[in-house]
């Protein structure tokens, strides 16, 4: 198992030190060689972590401290992450006041929207920037708005669009919680409309920008985990952001009622045991989790594929996309296996992948 | 002349460094060592207007030294910062 090699305990333990701003463990990082630090950094990268990471090991005692080379490596990898975050920032507010100027109502998803309840947000790496529209006419009026004022403007299947603004990767979305199985996305509507008044506003970049709501907020996260890791995989940053969300809101939301949306969505299964990576990978504390399963779980072989394959699966070196840039390689092996492990965890969305995709591409 | 206000001082270890991100393709990031003084002079002018004799009297608060030694010390420090663009006029 990956999780019992030393360099990977060493990984975990910077992580959660991160995670959950504590001091860090120093046991893990006594004697290890040159090779296991390289194994440390690569797996940093492969999971999108690389700024909690770099974080954690500053810390550490000058004798425990990576080599040079790696550390440097690592503190430009970090000042890139701020840097980039800082921009976000400003592009967020830019944004958010064109589509309050136009009497767009846009919800800040994923991303920027999770990171502030991260201890450092700075320090968490963000892909794209996420808008979600609820209402369908504000959506084409916002991609509108951006054909002209952004670049490579592009509509997506699955009701996305996706250009550049400012050299930011952004994204449009009809849909918040990103589920393929179309049976439940009336359940999904009515969820929202019955939360949308809990969502929060939070000031970014000096401008007030919509959040959704704690119940929403955790629910889109855990949606979109699942989502990949139904098809290829999923990193830790993803599996990061749930942790803090629940960590951060176990307060603010109703165990009960997300419970049963979990279990109108046909997700209850399934959180079950990514619950129990969180808790046994991540450290999370289980009295965070909104609810418990009857019994004990396995839950190993998700945490192994999660370090092993990294974000959305790109560094699986069974099945090496590196050598396939732009593209997948080994796809019907890698979507039958995740097929197999997931079709008793979350069944009709499981089913729903292979159905849902070829629809999209006739339908595009 | 003011401290560029877009580069963090981190301290790894025992040492200081301040890092200059590329953004493009071919990296050209640079990464810059300060000693201990001149970590301190970088905390210590952040965001403050200042010129040398301004940044002496710092090291002469902290560090109890005479003017003379303190005027050489920053300016050997202010020289680095500027030869290597981290300030501003």
């Amino acid at each position: 198992m990956m999780q019992q090699q030393p360099s990977t305990k060493a990984f975990i333990e910077a992580l959660q030190s991160s995670l959950w701003n504590r001091e860090i463990n120093q046991a893990p990082f006594e004697n290890l060689d040159r090779n296991q630090w390289i194994a440390i950094f690569k797996l940093s990268f492969h999971q999108t972590v690389e700024g909690m990471i770099c974080q954690a090991i500053q810390k550490l005692p000058k004798e425990l401290l990576p080599p040079a080379d790696l550390m440097l490596k690592w503190l430009v990898r970090l000042e890139r992450i701020e840097q980039k975050n800082q921009l976000m920032d400003t592009i967020i507010a830019e944004q958010a006041t064109i589509f309050q100027q136009n009497g767009i109502e846009a919800i800040l998803q994923k991303g920027h929207g999770v990171s502030l309840y991260y201890a450092h947000p700075s320090i968490r790496l963000s892909g794209d920037i996420d808008w979600y529209f609820p209402k369908k006419e504000q959506y084409h009026q916002a991609n509108q708005l951006m054909e002209k004022l952004g670049q490579d403007f592009k509509i997506h299947p699955a009701y996305s669009s996706g250009y550049h603004f400012k050299e930011i990767e952004i994204e449009h979305h009809q849909k918040l919680v990103q589920l393929r199985n179309p049976f439940v996305l009336k359940k999904i509507k009515k969820i929202y409309q019955q939360q949308e008044k809990y969502n929060r506003l939070h000031t970014i970049g000096g401008v007030q920008v919509t959040i959704p709501s704690p119940m929403l907020n955790i629910l889109q996260v855990d949606a979109h985990i699942l989502k990949h890791q139904i098809t290829y995989g999923i990193g830790l940053r993803q599996l990061c952001d749930s942790a803090r969300l629940y960590h951060s809101l176990s307060n603010d939301i109703d165990p009960i009622a997300l419970k049963d949306i979990y279990t109108k969505l046909g997700m209850l299964k399934w959180s079950y045991v990514f619950h129990q990576v969180l808790v046994n990978l991540l450290g999370l504390d289980q009295n965070k989790l909104p609810y418990l399963a009857d019994k004990a779980l396995k839950s190993d072989w998700m945490a192994d594929y999660i370090l092993r394959t990294g974000n959305f699966g790109f560094y699986d070196q069974d099945h090496p996309d590196i050598n396939n840039p732009g593209g997948r390689v080994d796809r019907s092996t890698r979507l039958f296996g995740n097929f197999k492990n997931f079709i008793t965890l979350a069944p009709v969305e499981t089913i729903c992948f292979p159905v849902v995709h070829l629809f999209s591409k006739i339908h595009h | 002349m003011k401290l560029r206000a877009d580069l963090t001082l981190r301290k790894v270890g025992n040492e200081y460094f301040i890092v200059e991100p590329d953004q493009g393709m071919v990296d050209l990031s640079k990464v810059f060592t300060l000693n201990e003084t001149a970590a301190f002079l970088w905390n210590s002018l952040q965001g403050k207007e200042f010129d040398s004799q301004s940044a002496a009297d710092i090291l002469i608060q902290e560090y109890q030294i005479d003017q003379d030694t303190a005027l050489k010390d920053t300016q050997k420090i202010l020289d680095m910062f500027k030869s290597q663009s981290l300030t501003r006029d």
